[in-house]
């Protein structure tokens, strides 16, 4: 009989220096797949052949993890993807009960980092990453750190978004009624490096450059709102100027982005039932900040 | 009277004999407003707070006609809440989850009644 294995006490590393450090709270993991393209080698149709292909270049794989947001963790990824670094991970699978796992090594780059910011769930952050070569299976790392503890999340009740629409001599305005905010959702692009393809050999990654990215926004229309605020027609008129706008968002931790851009696609929601919505894109036209507490 | 069925009861004051959460024995003719779990509440980042209360309504009669009539009246009544605001508290939804139901009832006498209900959901969020 085998000894089958769960997902839970699985564990992913990432290599700072010379040491191994947690990646902490983490909620699922999609595992990357190594595919290789096909070549197509059939010479001559033959009604009831196969086509017949060879295997070639062997595609980098993805990643992703879906971590409970915490502003050091955030900030630690979100630094090292802005400098496009090349950081070496290690997944561990536990086995059994003995200290050590089935352990598998791999190199990235962070392609993204979105927030999903509701206000009444627990925030998350993805964390996706792009594989720049094969994952190997090696020995578990020595030493490894603790056991993570517990990571308790913080939900988006109490998170501010303020926009100034004046660039220069910047006065914000808070966003009223918001429930939603979830973004950036910028990524990192890249390039195959790999000059011929030739069977079981993987794809280079080089990344390039960010794609332009959005935050989303979605709140409640109401008439009446607090003096000085921000509702639907401001946030129409500052799409209908297309002005350069300023936003900071200030999550309930108290860690918060900056960054400018343009009010993009602003929608209205009008339900037979209920409340209306409306939502819209906070485009960015430039690396946003992040700063932790 | 405060909770959501005694907002209702202020709502329908044009409706005889109407009662909150306890029908009495007499009269026998009377509609009776129940507040009952209704879902978790819904809050944006500043914390306004959208509460999602349901009601339940019964009316007794002594006859199915009588007893049907009354019912369809005081749905029609509720149902002109939405988008109102009553006692404080803004009404944005006012839904049937269900069209109207029926069970038979005997008094400590034997007489027998026609009981009809339905239950709303309703959203509401206290006025700013």
């Amino acid at each position: 009989m085998g000894n089958f294995l769960i997902g839970k006490n699985t564990r992913i590393l990432y290599k700072s220096g010379t040491n191994y450090l947690n990646v902490e709270g983490i909620k699922s993991i999609t595992l990357p797949s190594d595919s290789p393209d096909e070549l197509d080698t059939a010479q001559y149709g033959v009604a009831g052949d196969f086509d017949s292909f060879m295997p070639g270049l062997i595609t980098a794989g993805t990643f992703g993890l879906t971590q409970d947001y915490t502003e050091a963790a955030y900030d630690t990824f979100f630094t090292l993807m802005l400098a496009k670094t090349n950081i070496e991970f290690v997944i561990l699978f536990k086995i059994d009960d003995t200290p050590t796992y089935d352990a598998y090594k791999f190199n990235a780059y962070v392609t993204g980092m979105p927030i999903t910011c509701s206000v009444g769930e627990i925030m998350t952050n993805e964390l996706n990453l792009q594989l720049t070569g094969q994952m190997t299976k090696i020995t578990t790392p020595s030493p490894l750190p603790a056991v993570p503890t517990q990571v308790y999340g913080i939900k988006g009740l109490g998170t501010q978004i303020k926009i100034a629409k004046d660039e220069t001599t910047p006065t914000y305005k808070d966003l009223i009624f918001a429930y939603e905010c979830n973004g950036p959702d910028f990524t990192l692009s890249y390039e195959d490096i790999a000059y011929f393809e030739m069977a079981g050999i993987v794809k280079e990654k080089l990344p390039l450059t960010f794609s332009v990215g959005n935050f989303e926004i979605t709140s409640i229309v109401a008439t009446d709102t607090v003096t000085g605020a921000l509702k639907y027609d401001d946030i129409l008129g500052y799409a209908q100027i297309s002005q350069k706008c300023l936003i900071t968002i200030t999550y309930p931790d108290g860690s918060y982005f900056s960054g400018k851009g343009y009010v993009m696609d602003v929608n209205r929601d009008v339900p037979i039932k209920g409340k209306q919505g409306y939502s819209f894109s906070f485009r960015l036209t430039e690396k946003p900040t992040f700063t932790k507490v | 009277m405060i909770g959501i069925a005694g907002i209702i009861q202020n709502y329908l004051s044009n409706n005889d004999n109407v009662y909150v959460d306890l029908m009495p024995a007499a009269p026998s003719e009377c509609i009776c407003i129940y507040d009952v779990a209704g879902r978790s509440p819904d809050f944006t980042f500043d914390g306004i707070k959208f509460r999602k209360p349901s009601i339940q309504v019964v009316v007794r009669s002594y006859t199915y006609d009588n007893g049907y009539s009354t019912l369809q009246d005081v749905i029609e009544n509720i149902e002109n809440l939405e988008g109102t605001t009553q006692d404080g508290y803004q009404f944005l939804v006012v839904e049937q989850t269900s069209d109207v139901f029926s069970w038979d009832f005997a008094d400590e006498k034997n007489r027998t009644y026609k009981c009809f209900a339905i239950n709303f959901n309703l959203e509401i969020v206290k006025t700013i």
